[in-house]
């Protein structure tokens, strides 16, 4: 087959593909009703020098609720209600108690996953991350 | 259908006051609006429908509502419109709602509109109580907001359907204030929304004990999650930056 042919099949299918992960973010609840997790209203502010994370968590009462881990450049934050919420008059989550939080960031190259902090204070989660220098490579 | 109709499902008496809160930063005019609207028990009794709207109806108590209605309510010898906004209203729609609101408000005799919501702030985390400011349209509406010992709003963008109400009201000397609570951006904040209906009680004299929505302000932060993110992807359209810009006039 011709090249150019080729290339504009491949470039419909990654248009495609694109088009149907937005809409199933669009569409995706954002409550695990199986586990009862959901997952928070959260901000990422990128300055020169760092990455700042806020995390929303109401309901969720000290820092020894909290869990933040790492794999590789992903973060997962889960958190803890002490007292579960149940909304149970609203079919999609009938039977389901909201019991806590779960996120999963991925983080850019550049991070500083080493130095990352974690503060929690009044239901926020924040997390400073630093980032790593620029390497500059000699021109011979 | 018209862009946008007014339904009217009770006969209205003609109103003094047109209060408005619709989803915008933390969500604060929403809630403000739909704790007010409970706390008055006040009667829904008309609705505002459109196709830019999205295809829905909502269930309370087993009955359906209109995502944008307008209750009443009657207190001291004045009659007060409610307007909750459930939804947020995309870009390209807001522009003519502000229009048929202010025309319709007139067209009901209102001789003020107030509207309910929030400017971000970065500081709101160490905010205990924020602090509201009131942007009026026209002179009397400045010397109000003074006399309620309000903070006036002197410098800055209000952006948004607001802004459009706001400009609506201006080019048609229409008296109007805006009530706008330090708030976060893009959590809901039940703590704003409290302190803009304190302030709306010193405005204009409807007052509410906002004592039962404090309480609950964890599980509102909760349950509006989803309509949280859903209004900020609507607010991403609506040049709300521009809230963060200072304005060459300021200079």
């Amino acid at each position: 087959m011709e090249e150019w042919i080729e290339e504009s099949f491949r470039r419909f299918r990654r248009e495609l593909l694109r088009f149907m992960r937005e809409v199933e973010e669009l569409v995706k609840p954002f409550t695990d009703v199986e586990s009862g997790e959901v997952e928070p209203l959260y901000e990422v502010s990128d300055r020169p020098d760092r990455l700042v994370i806020r995390v929303d968590l109401p309901r969720v009462r000290g820092k020894e609720d909290v869990e933040v881990l790492r794999y590789g450049d992903r973060i997962t934050i889960r958190a803890r209600m002490r007292e579960p919420l149940r909304i149970s008059d609203i079919p999609f989550y009938s039977g389901c108690d909201i019991r806590g939080y779960k996120l999963e960031i991925e983080l850019p190259s550049n991070a500083d996953v080493e130095g990352i902090q974690a503060t929690f204070r009044a239901g926020y989660l924040e997390l400073v991350i630093p980032k790593r220098r620029a390497f500059r490579v000699r021109v011979e | 259908m018209a862009d946008w109709s007014f339904n009217e499902v009770k006969e209205l008496p003609k109103a003094d006051y047109l209060v408005v809160g619709m989803p915008d930063v933390g969500l604060v005019g929403l809630i403000a609006s739909t704790y007010l609207v409970k706390e008055l028990k006040a009667e829904m009794v008309a609705y505002i429908d459109s196709p830019f709207l999205p295809p829905v109806i909502l269930y309370h108590e087993a009955r359906p509502y209109p995502v944008m209605r307008l209750h009443h309510h009657a207190e001291g010898g004045k009659d007060y419109l409610i307007l909750v906004g459930e939804v947020a209203v995309s870009a390209t729609g807001v522009h003519s709602l502000a229009g048929k609101l202010v025309d319709w408000a007139l067209d009901k005799k209102v001789s003020r509109i107030i509207l309910l919501g929030g400017v971000p702030t970065p500081q709101r985390m160490k905010l205990e109580k924020p602090r509201v400011y009131g942007a009026g349209v026209t002179e009397d509406d400045v010397e109000e907001i003074k006399r309620a010992g309000i903070s006036v709003f002197k410098e800055g963008f209000v952006s948004g359907p607001y802004a459009l109400i706001l400009k609506e009201c201006y080019s048609r000397s229409v008296r109007g204030v805006a009530l706008l609570a330090e708030s976060f951006l893009n959590y809901p904040d039940p703590g704003a929304a409290a302190a803009v209906l304190t302030t709306l009680g010193e405005l204009i004299g409807v007052k509410v004990d906002v004592k039962q929505l404090l309480e609950q302000a964890e599980e509102i932060r909760i349950k509006l999650r989803e309509t949280m993110r859903r209004t900020m992807e609507a607010m991403r359209e609506s040049g709300k930056a521009y809230e963060y810009t200072i304005p060459a006039m300021y200079l």
